[in-house]
């Protein structure tokens, strides 16, 4: 294929996914209300504490990994529920449709994590220290969670419980990158050296682009079975 | 029946099988015998390190083999390859398990709790937790060729993750120094002397040992599968009968009698 070729089938599939989530906005509010709820959650609990910021930024990865679980997979399974999947496969190419299912993932990961993230900072009143490193960590974590968790959504569709069991072998999986997103979030929020939180950062968006170079890969071998 | 036949055991393999039992018995008395190391809270407890070491050492190889093994699977569709792959990742579990009820122990008789929260021990739990992912993925589906191909996959996305919490979560800068555990011992060259010798006959005896189970495992599997393949039986291993196939089943009335011919002496079990 030509890129153009590759650009105008990612872009369709790309298209056809937010066009789905413009009709029925699933992702956005099962992730959202998901990390919402966390978030409140920890008002409650921590009420009358100030955060550290390894703390805060360990609770913050936790809401990230949990509403992105809950969210991502959900762009597989929804096609085998309706029943386009078979049509999809008759239709497109599987790295095309990985790849525009990925991109929109990381979409809807990022407008969801800067969302929670703003709420976060705001509530626990919290400063951040380096804004850029901040975004460097969430936006390579958007894109390890959507490349990592797209693939087991992909991996777990056609099973039974599939989005309990989607969520179930996602999270071993995006662990390291909640090692690599904390540590460069704590330094963010200020504490410890600015190069081991670049060099974290650096790790996030290294995992994020093997897992979305190497995901359709492996979903291309299996799509068809 | 051939194939049944040759996994009757040899005369070789016997004795193969009692020479492998007696240097086994010798190396445990041998690790009894070297000294006790006076830096451990408890002295003769240092000697877990025999049996611990190897099993993260074998865990992690095959992890690596699983995934090699599921690879292969997917680029020949061969469900011997897939085989291998669960025979390798089975017993991978069944080391990470070892790892870590060795590493309890130790932690409670060098370090005084039975959890430390120390990474490494955190990192070893996380592979474990891959590894449940696999057979949780595994048994969720019911046909074999996609049980193989979808955890085939999952093998392959999980190495990447695995290999750096094996490999390069301990010794991050950061976090090497906040772990009690040691992460050079072997390449700084810590142990030594009778520790080191003892050390290297229970890796190898481990590894022999480990190799010998995998065979055994594929073997069993590939009877399994050769029932499977030629009788259509459901197998312990997880397979199911392959579609379209009319399995007559006995229907009995309340009394426990064989239902009347015509009214359905037999059913079918499966859709055509």
């Amino acid at each position: 294929m030509t890129p153009a070729q590759w650009r105008r089938q990612i872009g369709a599939m790309l298209r056809k996914e937010i066009r789905s989530e413009i009709r029925s906005p699933h992702g956005l509010l099962t992730g959202g209300l998901f990390g919402l709820l966390s978030v409140v959650a920890i008002m409650f609990a921590a009420f009358n504490m100030r955060l550290t910021p390894t703390l805060a930024a360990g609770l913050l990865w936790v809401i990230f990994l949990f509403s992105g679980v809950a969210a991502i997979p959900r762009s597989f399974i929804g096609e085998e529920e309706n029943g386009t999947a078979d049509l999809l496969r008759v239709t497109a190419n599987p790295f095309s449709v990985f790849w525009g299912k990925s991109i929109f993932n990381a979409a809807l990961t990022l407008i969801t994590a800067a969302v929670l993230t703003g709420l976060f900072l705001v509530v626990m009143n919290l400063q951040v220290a380096y804004p850029g490193l901040m975004v460097a960590s969430v936006l390579g974590g958007g894109l390890a969670l959507s490349g990592a968790v797209t693939l087991c959504g992909a991996l777990a569709a056609r099973a039974a419980s599939r989005q309990a069991l989607a969520g179930a072998i996602a999270l071993p999986l995006v662990i390291p990158v909640a090692v690599w997103g904390v540590t460069s979030l704590r330094v963010a929020l200020g504490e410890s050296g600015y190069e081991v939180g670049r060099g974290a950062a650096v790790g996030l968006i290294a995992y994020g682009v093997a897992s979305n170079a190497v995901g359709p890969y492996i979903y291309a071998a299996l799509w068809k079975r | 029946m051939e194939t049944l036949k040759s996994a009757q055991p040899t005369p070789g393999s016997s004795a193969l099988r009692l020479l492998f039992a007696l240097v086994t018995g010798f190396v445990i008395l041998w690790s009894f015998g070297v000294n006790e190391v006076p830096t451990f809270q408890q002295p003769e407890l240092a000697r877990i390190l025999f049996w611990h070491l190897p099993c993260p050492i074998i865990a992690s190889v095959l992890l690596g083999l699983g995934a090699y093994q599921s690879w292969l699977y997917l680029r020949t569709e061969d469900l011997r390859r897939d085989l291998k792959a669960i025979a390798a990742l089975e017993l991978g579990m069944l080391f990470s398990i070892m790892t870590m009820a060795s590493g309890i122990v130790f932690s409670r008789a060098q370090w005084g709790s039975w959890w430390q929260n120390d990474p490494r021990q955190t990192s070893f739990l996380l592979v474990l937790m891959i590894y449940a992912g696999y057979f949780v993925l595994r048994g969720a589906y019911a046909e074999r060729v996609r049980k193989a191909s979808m955890s085939a996959g999952y093998a392959l996305a999980a190495i990447l993750p695995a290999m750096f919490l094996i490999y390069v979560f301990p010794r991050l800068p950061n976090i090497e120094g906040a772990s009690l555990h040691p992460t050079q011992s072997i390449m700084s060259g810590q142990i030594r002397g009778s520790y080191a010798q003892v050390l290297t006959a229970t890796i190898t005896l481990t590894s022999i040992l480990t190799v010998w189970v995998y065979r055994i495992r594929i073997r069993v599997g590939e009877l399994e599968l050769q029932a499977h393949e030629s009788l259509g039986l459901e197998t312990p291993g997880g397979g199911a009968a392959p579609h379209r196939v009319v399995r007559p089943v006995r229907v009995l009335d309340a009394g426990g009698n064989q239902a009347a011919k015509g009214s359905g002496s037999t059913d079918t079990a499966g859709q055509g």
